[in-house]
């Protein structure tokens, strides 16, 4: 780990005014991606900002929204009973994130800031079509994702909360990678106030990305039987050591079909 | 605890340190005053060094020294030292050598042989300096062509000049002429290409040295299973007496094997530390352990079984490429060949015979791991007979029934010459089927069961000394050369103790991991340490109430032999005179030595039988263990509840081994591609069902306590069964093999592969 000054503000404005100040200045979430990498020498920040004091965390349920902090631990999520009655697939897909000490440190800002393309609310974000509150300004998902570990944030922006419509059917279904557990194909599919929507993590080799044969597919007949007639092309997909190109096409396929059943 | 300890599940002594965190580790250990070290490995799995500038880092703020492979070879310093004799076995030639053993120096100097070989150690005042300083050591490589992949060794690119074909040996044992006329007479043969995938160890722990020079002594901290071994061998490579070097051992999180062999790291900070004066840490990142920890396994074989036309088994022989790595490690040599002798298996087979081939390939050496070439033959055996039945279109509970070793057979001695002393195979199985209730599977989902029985020779190290020292408090020390690296062995000594000498196992110490104060050992290896060191031991207390008896009888005035002892009481027969043990320990003027050694006429056999139950999901090739039973003859059992852990662990790592764990290299560059955790998949505890492990003891004839050794076999037994319970759940598919380890992504291939 290289030397770096820690600072933790208690208000976003100095937050950000530090972040943005600074183009190595680097936020401090629950720090599970971004720990690592400082052990491993892989960043050289001049100042780590911590967020945890600026009060980003707590959900809010409206009728027709589910409202979550930026600094909302995946356990907190997982364990809501708010959540789990409106967005039910929401809860259960951040209980199946990494493991307990994950889930107790890493947060919702975290992972979307990141956008790792294997993680998990990548796809939620997407298919539900959420929008993402910023101490600058709201962004829709469709674009906020722009390929992998890259977003619409600024230098400087932090992420304040996720603000997810409450959709009338939702499941997510990960199939894990048998090293890290992330997702190797994660498909989240969701018919709710943006439509019918169907997001794929783990498999594209620009991050997250929707299905629109499936979308359309569901539009008309939404029903498991519906996507399983849909192919997903193998180009643009990953290859790698735990699962080809083609796999991964395959996978995209059985997951949605099982979402759509998990979703009723 | 008292008498009639051995037996009892008695709580591991050492957890409470353990789980509070007040365990002494390496990373413990470091005294103040150290200097640290940060090693910079080759980027390159083959590469000319063509310079490595250390100006620039000898400059940086806090550095101490930066050293190269050139300053060792100056200093005369040699490098980490492999067995020199290949193990003859009945059959093996006269004459059989390595074809080459190449230097193994703790710093590479001209060539870089695969990635994270140790090419510089920068050691500065603090490890931030040191890793800040390493960044600065600039080598300059001129990049060579690299071969990663076992079966593209001979004819790849040499990894050693004077290797041109890769051949580091070429080993046989058994006898192939009979091998080969049984073969050209058998009814049936069945061939069957089986891979042992590579693996990376993963201890808890990652690897680390503590190096201090003193007194012209030199002095290592270091996590290992054999102290002495260790010791001897850095005398060697620094050209001293044995009596000049101390190795001291502390709390080790886990080793299996890999922490064996001196490693260049140990080399390393010694020399450092007599450079500088001062002592010198190393402690190993998890990523320094990816890339440099002795790895293991990575075996290509082909198997032939020859069977009769009533399918009796007439011959096997095996034909076997091993990875050796890009250096021969210190018993690299060992796997592949010492333990052939595990193909025999639990069979009556007429005529075996094995051909071994040690091929270099520019990826970190393969040391010996949890068997240690015994589950890779046994993998073997059970494979090819699961292969045999499905070939031939025979149950395979059939086939096994015709060929297992009947009790009456015993005792038996296998064609590569082992003598086994005992064992009723067709029991075990019978009661491993009936003992195995799998859940029944889920909708949709293919069941499989696998059946694996293996039969290993351990505790074959060779004599162990036990001492033992009463002080007048009437606390007991043992004093012995075995080294726990996390197996309980504080709780297991000190239990057979408390039963040999009828006191509380609280009373017992147990020291072991230091080379100054034990005088000698074998360390711990091949399931040995209580097969071995526990019946030296038990020697040493049979001394001691010698000699107390003695001691007893003078305090009574009686004579010794008039006196019994029992339940911590020296009585004199016929008369109601007697002494405690604290009593008479008070009268002890100074600590009374007692000793014991044991060395055994011959291995013991554990054996057993191991049943598993896979559910696959046909759509993606998931898979999941539903049920596992085993069945085993560990001889007497000292604690049940540390035995059952060490199966729990051992059939989590084979079990880990058959799903998941593969070392995985580029095969062009073969730069390491399984780098950390999340490319390298490691068992985890969800992935096992609860285990039903079932006692079927029949003591050891050879050991006075019965004992057979335990520590490897849940490693042993659980590849095959879960790969032919795979094997059987893809039957009806089409699916005739599947090669380790069985990832989601395997088994589908396999599957669509089945299809077409
Ligand atoms: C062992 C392990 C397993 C995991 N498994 C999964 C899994 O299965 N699925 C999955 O989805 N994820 C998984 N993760 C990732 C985990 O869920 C975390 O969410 C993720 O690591 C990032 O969250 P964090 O809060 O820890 O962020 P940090 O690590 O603190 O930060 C990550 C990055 O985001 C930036 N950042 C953080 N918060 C904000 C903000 N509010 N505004 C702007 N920028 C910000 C930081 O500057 C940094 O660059 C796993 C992680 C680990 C270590």
């Amino acid at each position: 780990m290289y030397d770096f000054e820690y600072l933790k503000p208690k208000a976003l404005a100095e937050a950000a005014s530090i972040l943005a100040g600074d183009g190595d200045a680097k936020a401090l979430a629950g720090g599970m991606t971004f720990i690592p990498v400082l052990k491993q020498r892989l960043n050289k920040p001049s100042k780590v900002v911590d967020l945890a004091a600026l009060g980003l965390s707590g959900i809010k349920v409206s009728g027709e929204t589910v409202e979550i902090g930026a600094m909302t631990t995946h356990a907190t999520v997982a364990a809501s009973a708010d959540v789990k009655r409106a967005i039910p697939a929401l809860a259960k897909l951040a209980g199946n994130i990494g493991d307990e000490a994950v889930r107790h440190r890493g947060t919702i800002g975290g992972s979307l800031a990141n956008n790792d393309p294997s993680a998990c609310y990548p796809a939620a974000v997407l298919a539900m079509g959420a929008t993402i509150v910023t101490n600058k300004r709201r962004i829709e998902a469709d674009n906020y994702f722009q390929g992998m570990f890259a977003t619409a944030l600024e230098q400087g922006e932090v992420i304040t909360s996720v603000v997810f419509p409450v959709p009338a059917k939702a499941a997510y279904m990960k199939f894990a990678n048998p090293a890290s557990r992330y997702a190797m194909v994660g498909v989240f599919v969701a018919k709710g106030p943006k439509g019918t929507r169907v997001a794929v993590t783990g498999a594209g080799q620009n991050g997250v990305f929707r299905h629109k044969a499936m979308e359309e597919a569901l539009a008309k007949n939404w029903s498991a039987d519906a996507v399983a007639g849909v192919k997903t092309p193998a180009d643009g997909l990953n290859s790698d050591i735990h699962a080809s190109a083609e796999y991964r096409a395959h996978l995209v396929g059985v997951m949605a079909k099982r979402a759509v059943a998990a979703a009723g | 605890m008292e008498r009639n300890a051995i037996g009892q599940g008695l709580r591991r002594s050492e957890d409470a340190r353990f789980l509070t965190g007040s365990g002494r580790f390496l990373a413990d250990l470091v005294p103040a005053g150290a200097a640290w070290a940060e090693i910079v490995r080759s980027p390159h799995a083959h590469a000319d060094i063509v310079s490595v500038a250390t100006d620039a880092a000898r400059a940086a703020p806090g550095v101490l020294a930066v050293l190269t492979g050139a300053d060792l070879a100056a200093s005369g310093i040699g490098g980490v030292p492999a067995d020199e004799k290949l193990i003859h076995l009945p059959g093996t030639p006269e004459d059989v050598a390595f074809s080459f053993r190449p230097p193994f120096p703790a710093l590479a100097s001209g060539r870089a042989r695969f990635v994270g070989e140790p090419v510089a150690m920068v050691v500065a005042e603090t490890a931030e300096a040191a890793a800040a300083a390493a960044e600065l050591v600039a080598a300059d490589y001129r990049e060579r062509p690299a071969v990663a992949a076992t079966e593209a060794a001979q004819g790849g690119a040499a990894v050693w000049d004077e290797a041109p074909d890769n051949v580091c040996f070429r080993w046989q044992a058994g006898d192939a002429a009979a091998a080969q006329a049984a073969i050209a007479a058998a009814a049936h043969v069945v061939r069957l290409r089986v891979r042992n995938n590579r693996v990376h160890v993963g201890a808890l722990e990652t690897r680390g040295a503590i190096g201090s020079f003193a007194g012209g002594r030199f002095h290592l901290a270091t996590g290992t299973q054999m102290p002495h071994g260790l010791r001897d061998a850095l005398a060697g490579v620094f050209g001293v007496d044995k009596s000049a070097v101390h190795v001291t051992v502390a709390d080790v999180g886990g080793s299996f094997g890999i922490r064996n062999a001196l490693c260049p790291e140990q080399i390393l900070v010694l020399f450092a530390s007599r450079m500088l004066g001062r002592p010198v840490a190393w402690l190993g990142s998890r990523a320094d352990g990816f890339l440099s920890d002795y790895q293991a396994r990575d075996n290509v074989a082909d198997v032939e079984l020859a069977l009769d036309a009533d399918l009796r088994f007439t011959a096997l022989r095996v034909r076997t490429l091993a990875a050796i790595g890009a250096h021969l490690a210190p018993k690299g040599a060992l796997s592949p060949t010492a333990n052939t002798p595990a193909l025999a298996g639990v069979y009556a087979l007429p005529a075996i015979h094995v051909a071994v081939t040690g091929v270099f390939t520019n990826t970190a050496p393969t040391e010996v791991y949890r068997g240690a070439g015994r589950p890779e033959a046994v993998n073997l055996v059970e494979r090819a007979v699961d292969h045999a039945a499905r070939e031939l279109g025979i149950d395979r509970l059939e086939l096994r029934r015709r060929n297992l070793l009947a009790p009456a057979a015993m005792p038996y001695r296998t064609r590569l010459g082992l003598l086994y002393d005992s064992g009723d195979f067709p029991g075990t199985l019978a009661d491993a089927l009936a003992r195995h209730a799998p859940p029944p599977a889920p909708r949709g989902w293919l069941r499989g069961r696998g059946i694996a029985h293996y039969c290993e020779r351990v505790a074959v190290l060779g004599a162990e000394n036990a001492w033992l020292e009463l002080r007048p408090d009437g606390r007991v020390t043992l004093l012995v050369g075995t080294m726990s690296n996390g197996q309980g062995h504080q709780t297991a000594y000190a239990q057979l103790l408390a039963d040999r000498l009828g006191i509380a196992a609280d009373m017992i110490e147990v020291v072991q991991g230091d080379t100054d104060r034990i005088p000698s050992g074998g360390g711990t290896g091949g399931s040995a340490s209580l097969a071995i060191g526990g019946q030296a031991a038990a020697l040493a207390a049979a001394d001691l109430i010698a000699k107390l008896t003695e001691r007893a009888g003078e305090a009574l005035e009686a004579a010794a032999p008039d006196i019994a002892y029992a339940d911590g009481v020296f009585r004199v027969a016929g008369t109601d005179l007697s002494i405690a043990w604290h009593a008479l320990a008070a009268r002890l003027p100074e600590a009374l030595s007692a000793h014991g050694m044991w060395k055994p006429s011959g291995p013991s056999f554990p054996n057993g039988c191991h049943v598993a139950e896979v559910d696959v999901d046909p759509e993606t090739g998931a898979w999941r263990l539903a049920a596992y039973t085993m069945v085993h003859d560990f001889g007497t059992v000292v604690n049940p509840l540390l035995l059952e852990g060490q199966l729990q662990g051992g059939v989590a790592q084979g079990f880990g081994q058959a799903a998941m764990e593969q070392v995985v290299h580029d095969p062009e560059s073969a730069q390491p591609l399984t780098g950390s955790w999340m490319d390298y998949a490691m068992p985890r505890a969800d992935d096992l069902p609860g285990l039903s492990l079932v006692s079927r003891p029949t003591p050891s004839p050879l050991h006075p306590l019965g004992i057979k050794g335990a520590g490897e076999a849940g490693a042993a037994g659980a590849p095959p069964a879960v790969m032919n319970a795979l094997l059987d759940a893809l039957a009806p598919l089409g699916v005739r093999d599947l090669d380790m380890p069985a990832t989601p992504f395997a088994v589908w291939r396999a599957i669509a592969a089945a299809r077409l």
